[in-house]
């Protein structure tokens, strides 16, 4: 259908008007889409810097009409949260190193179709997405390990993820075998070969699983409020929690009785700044990652 | 036991004998020293606490532990199946997982397209960052913004309806199109950041066909449809496969933020009788026997699509 | 009478601290570890200040888990199952207990160890509601727990008026009788009294129907639009299901009767509040509906209401509640007015919060080993006496070294009340002080009889008579059967309720249907397994 086109002359074509009316709605819609997603953000930080004695929270404004940084002194008021952000960084930027070496050098064996028993290993990884054995026998095994109120014990567990695995191995089966043929022709072993060809060829693959795994690392505090046990080792996701928790008076037990709150604190403002500061962070490492996902990037780099 | 298991299988396939499984292994050793340490990782923290799934088949005693907790055999289960809101519970999910997969789903797709076919590369930026952002917020937090914005009297979409003539709906308040409302809310919070495995794939498409195509004079469109969509055809497939898993996943966090009075028997899910048994009751048998139940059912799900995808595209997890 | 307690207590507390003194003469020869867990607001270092107080004068090593408060059971489950039983269990929970007696995580003692060991706790407990709580800790004749009561939750929920929309309607009294009251939900609907000459004003939603019901004696659920607990009431002398009697009944009916005449905001269904602070109306605070009755009294106090002790021993007006906060900001000019429960065919009264907030229970091997046991016991006897002491030279001593300086750091605000309050700003450059009187070692709802309502706040709920007419949940905590059938119940309840108010069931047509459903998912023994409990406990 394509071919039967006489004219084959490459161009540098006009639109057609189609194409432009498409553009342009195109633009308008996604133009639409994003606003409604920045919208609630947009409104947390509005809250999150309006001044709660004097500004109603309930009303909806586009920017609050008096300013105030009394919500971050709050969220930031504990010497702890700067322990954790270091702990945090430290968490997040090791736990997902790990994961992408472990979980890219599984998926490169298991793309291969000549390696032995690789169904079964392949199974054997999927079976883990499914089935796990749940939180107590793995807080027995970070006990018997040793590993109780270490960053460890926040790396390991989830260095292997099934899932980020076999987006990876299907990502490699997409690249051309012609590659690592010729690189073995020239003596190079497996090991170098995913190093030096392959690896610079999955930037756009690691890029995803790498800010799916530092996101989970980011916002995770249940392992760390089971297992950290030292208050300057507390994550910022967890102290956050706590700074929302102490200002707010909700805390309904299921029994229905009420336990006051510091009547001080508006809950809402912090909240909200409490949101801001674990989010901001980690929404600036998008501007890193966002140019491997840029049309024909990969090919790119192969012809470089 | 798991190795000589793999044998098994690679015997029927390739290898004769051990002997010929183990020289493979020796031939590919460097590959086998890449996944080494993987499979540490994967036997240690995967494997070895997959034995608390025994407790789904024991009357479990915290103090005893998992070990020493005495065996009942499907007594659990028995129990749990019997359980007066169960079989509600179960299709409940099920009809909820099934819609949030082929709403959502699609949808990513489409929108890591729309996105694709932006010509200003920083417009295009800006709106993807954007579309990430309702990620980053909780349940709790948004299930306000949605009351004020559904309300019929004072919300924003009802003015919209106002202002077209037409009679503002309480889309909250009745059962079937509060489960429209759950749908519809979880597209819009989970499309950004479901699109960027897609957003990955497109950018991995060979720039060489499009400009092939471009000679042939393919439109727009026909280069979306013959070119595009066939490059992450298996992104979109493995994607699909996996996902399938999750027809049996309720959103636990968005319907228990979300839910009323009013509305309650569509929205009580698997997840809330787990909830309120394995925590509020440590019933922890009998959550596990009903989280387990319910992995069976997706792994399953995923085993029979992985099947499907074999039969007819030659593609799949294995 | 409250003047004749608290000569009581202070006797009480002379007594208590008398012994106390008594066993510090003689040093603890043992030092004992023991693993502790409270409710922890923010989390302690081991060099907390009062924390090393504590371990010094009972020569004691105490390992205070930061478990947080959010998610306790998860946690604490998983450090029990994980062989980590803390010897000091808060049963966050009370309707957990039966679980872990039955599990065998907890040890059952003796009460005639807490008599000896903890005896001004003991005194408490016995007086307060005559010893009524402590059948609450045991299973089976056997004691398992140390009650904890939020005095706090003796005042019932405040019921609000908008003040401004009762002038506009012509109304200068709050109601006080279901006729008057609904007069003037009437109006309030009816006579357009925010004047913006439309019809969009309602006189009640979700949490306004408290009043409503109450009038007919009983506690409505589905308030909030969320699922409000199994109530249990003694109804002609009888313990009943609130929700399947005849009056309940009649009150859907008059409910009903209000929804068809627009009364009932008709988005009641998804409750008042739309997101922020718990206790916030959204629709009372945005002129949508004239009365309400949510959250708690101090809440809704508005500036200047009565007046408070600043930190210079000075009176300065009351600042706002955090809910009258929002509607001032939204409103400068807003004016509302508490109310009373209204009379009706049954009497009258609206919702009171629990008073048993949560259970201490302990460890087998704690409570196995008598000594430790008694030293765990003495501990929080004697944090409890130090926090309610009215005011001894010991406690000033006790708060200057704590804090330092009175003045600098902390100051009385009603001295002979013995409350004090810590500057904000030693607090927060000071987090590590330890478990100040808030958030003590176990202090949080310790056994407090309503006499300790204390201050300006409470001297105000009592003038408002609120410490009256609260309609109280017979059943604070579930038992077995009722923790198994109680959600299905609640939900089949709620959902029904909605449904007969906006009649899409019909009150005399469905109302057998009704019972049956809830008969069908257990309402019959679990209404049989709590009038043996009852009756077994009471006389």
């Amino acid at each position: 259908m394509i071919t039967t086109r006489a004219d084959r002359r490459p161009r540098r074509v006009r639109k057609s008007l189609g194409e432009i009316v498409f553009d342009r709605l195109n633009e308008a819609a996604l133009g639409l889409l994003a606003l409604s997603m920045l919208y609630p953000f947009w409104y947390l930080l509005a809250v999150s810097l309006a001044d709660a004695q004097r500004v109603a929270l309930s009303k909806v404004y586009l920017w609050p009409p008096i300013i105030s940084l009394e919500s971050y002194k709050n969220a930031l008021g504990t010497r702890y949260i700067y322990y954790s952000f270091g702990w945090t960084i430290l968490r997040a930027v090791a736990g997902t190193l790990i994961a992408l070496a472990l979980g890219f050098n599984m998926a490169y064996v298991l793309g291969k179709k000549y390696y032995p028993n690789r169904t079964f290993w392949t199974a054997t990884l999927v079976f883990t997405m499914f089935f796990s054995g749940g939180i107590i026998p793995e807080y027995l095994l970070i006990k018997d390990l040793g590993l109780i109120d270490s960053v460890w014990s926040l790396i390991l567990p989830g260095a292997i993820s099934a899932y980020n695995i076999v987006i990876m191995r299907n990502y490699l089966t997409t690249l051309p075998d012609s590659l690592e043929e010729s690189a073995k022709l020239d003596g190079a072993n497996d090991v170098l070969i995913l190093y030096k060809i392959i690896l610079p060829l999955s930037m756009p693959i690691l890029a995803t699983v790498g800010l799916w795994t530092a996101v989970s690392h980011w916002n995770a505090w249940f392992d760390a409020m089971i297992y950290i046990r030292t208050t300057e080792k507390q994550t910022l996701q967890l102290i956050l929690r706590r700074v929302v928790l102490l200002g707010d008076a909700s805390i309904i037990p299921l029994s229905g009785e009420q336990v006051t709150g510091n009547p001080q604190m508006n809950t809402e403002t912090i909240k909200a700044a409490t949101v801001m500061v674990a989010t901001i962070p980690i929404l600036l490492v998008y501007p890193f990652i966002q140019k491997y996902f840029v049309k024909g990037v990969m090919i790119g780099s192969l012809k470089g | 036991m798991a190795i000589s298991s793999g044998n098994v299988i690679s015997a029927k396939r390739s290898a004769p004998s051990f002997a010929g499984t183990a020289k493979l292994y020796w031939r590919y050793r460097y590959l086998t020293l890449l996944m080494l340490p993987s499979l540490a990782a994967l036997v240690i923290f995967k494997y070895i606490p997959i034995y608390g799934l025994t407790i789904a088949f024991k009357e479990f005693r915290i103090k005893a532990g998992i070990l020493d907790s005495p065996w009942v055999g499907l007594d659990i289960f028995k129990q749990v199946f019997r359980m007066p809101g169960f079989s509600a519970a179960f299709r409940n999910t099920l009809i909820l997982g099934a819609a949030n997969l082929l709403v959502s789903f699609p949808a990513q797709i489409a929108l890591a397209l729309l996105l694709n076919e932006l010509n200003n590369a920083r417009y295009k930026k800006l709106v993807q960052t954007f579309s990430y952002l309702p990620h980053f917020i909780s349940w709790i937090t948004l299930s306000g913004l949605f009351l004020q914005l559904l309300s019929p009297s004072a919300g924003p979409l009802a003015a919209l309806a106002k202002g077209l003539g037409l009679k503002p709906y309480y889309f909250m308040g009745e059962p079937d199109t509060f489960r429209l409302v759950l749908v519809a809310a979880n597209l819009w919070k989970g499309i950004g950041w479901g699109s960027i495995i897609f957003l990955a794939a497109l950018a991995g498409v060979d720039q060489e066909m499009y400009e092939a195509a471009l000679i042939d004079g393919a439109s727009r469109f026909q280069r979306v449809i013959f070119i595009t969509l066939p490059a992450i055809a298996p992104t979109i497939t493995i994607m699909l496969i996996m996902r399938s898993g999750s027809v049996l996943n309720d959103n636990f966090d968005q319907v228990y933020n979300m839910t009323n009075a009013a509305v309650s028997r569509i929205t009580n899910v698997l997840g809330v009788l787990t909830y309120d048994l394995g925590l509020k009751n440590m019933k922890y048998s009998q959550s596990t026997a009903i989280g387990l139940f319910r992995n069976l059912v997706s792994f399953s799900l995923v085993l029979a699509t992985n099947w499907f995808s074999r039969r007819v595209n030659d593609y799949g997890i294995w | 009478m409250r003047k004749y307690l608290s000569i009581l207590l202070a006797l009480c507390l002379a007594a208590g601290l008398a012994s106390f003194a008594a066993a510090e003469e003689t040093p603890y020869a043992e030092k004992h570890n023991i693993t502790w867990t409270t409710y922890i607001a923010a989390p302690l270092t081991e060099d907390a200040v009062i924390l090393q107080k504590y371990e010094e004068m009972f020569n004691v090593d105490i390992n205070m888990l930061n478990i947080e408060d959010a998610n306790f059971l998860e946690v604490l489950n998983t450090y029990i199952a994980g062989g980590d039983t803390p010897d000091v269990i808060r049963m966050k929970d009370p309707s957990q207990m039966s679980n872990y007696v039955s599990q065998g995580v907890i040890g059952s003692f003796d009460v005639g160890l807490v008599r000896e060991y903890m005896p001004y706790t003991a005194k408490l407990l016995d007086e307060l509601e005559d010893g009524a709580f402590w059948s609450m800790g045991a299973v089976e004749g056997e004691q398992y727990a140390i009650p904890a009561i939020a005095a706090g939750n003796a005042f019932h929920l405040p019921i609000i008026y908008n003040k401004d929309w009762m002038d506009a309607v012509g109304v200068d009294k709050t109601p006080e009788t279901l006729e008057e009251l609904e007069t003037l939900m009437y109006k309030f609907a009816n006579e357009d009294p925010d004047g913006n000459g439309e019809k969009d004003t309602y006189g009640v939603s979700s949490d306004g129907l408290r009043n409503l019901f109450g009038a007919y004696g009983v506690n409505p659920g589905a308030a909030d639009g969320r699922n409000d607990h199994s109530y249990f009431q003694l109804i002609g002398g009888e313990v009943e299901y609130a929700a399947v009697t005849e009056q309940y009944r009649e009150a859907l009916r008059t409910a009903k009767k209000w929804y068809e005449d627009g009364v009932i905001d008709p988005e009641f269904i998804t409750g008042e509040n739309t997101g922020g602070y718990w206790a916030i109306s959204n629709s009372f605070i945005n002129g949508r509906i004239g009365m309400t009755v949510r959250g708690n009294y101090y809440h809704w106090v508005m500036p200047g209401m009565y007046m408070e002790i600043d930190e210079n021993g000075e009176d300065v007006e009351i600042l706002p509640g955090n809910v009258s906060k929002e509607l001032v900001a939204v409103n400068p000019e807003a004016r509302i007015e508490f109310g009373q429960p209204v009379e009706g065919p049954y009497g009258k009264g609206v919702k009171a919060w629990n008073m048993l907030s949560q259970f201490y229970c302990f460890s087998p091997e704690l409570t196995e080993d008598e000594e430790r046991f008694a030293r765990v016991l003495r501990i929080m006897d004697y944090a409890l006496i130090r926090y309610h002491t009215v005011y001894s030279d010991e406690k000033q001593a006790w708060l200057e070294w704590a804090y330092g300086p009175e003045g600098e750091n902390w100051y009385w605000t009603i001295k002979e009340d013995g409350s004090y309050a810590i500057r904000q700003e030693f607090s927060e450059a000071h987090p590590d002080v330890g478990p100040s009187d808030d958030y003590g070692i176990w202090l949080q709802m310790a056994p407090t009889p309503a006499e300790r309502n204390v201050g300006r706040g409470a001297e105000f709920a009592y003038s408002l008579g609120y410490d009256k007419d609260g309609i109280i949940n017979l059943v604070q905590f579930s038992l077995p059967k009722m923790g198994e059938y109680q959600n299905g119940i609640t939900q089949l309840k709620d959902t029904a309720m909605i449904e007969f108010i906006t009649g899409k069931r019909s009150i005399d047509d469905d109302w057998d249907a009704y019972i049956a459903e809830l008969d069908q998912a257990g309402l019959t023994e679990m209404v049989q397994e709590v009038r043996d409990w009852y009756w077994a406990n009471h006389q």
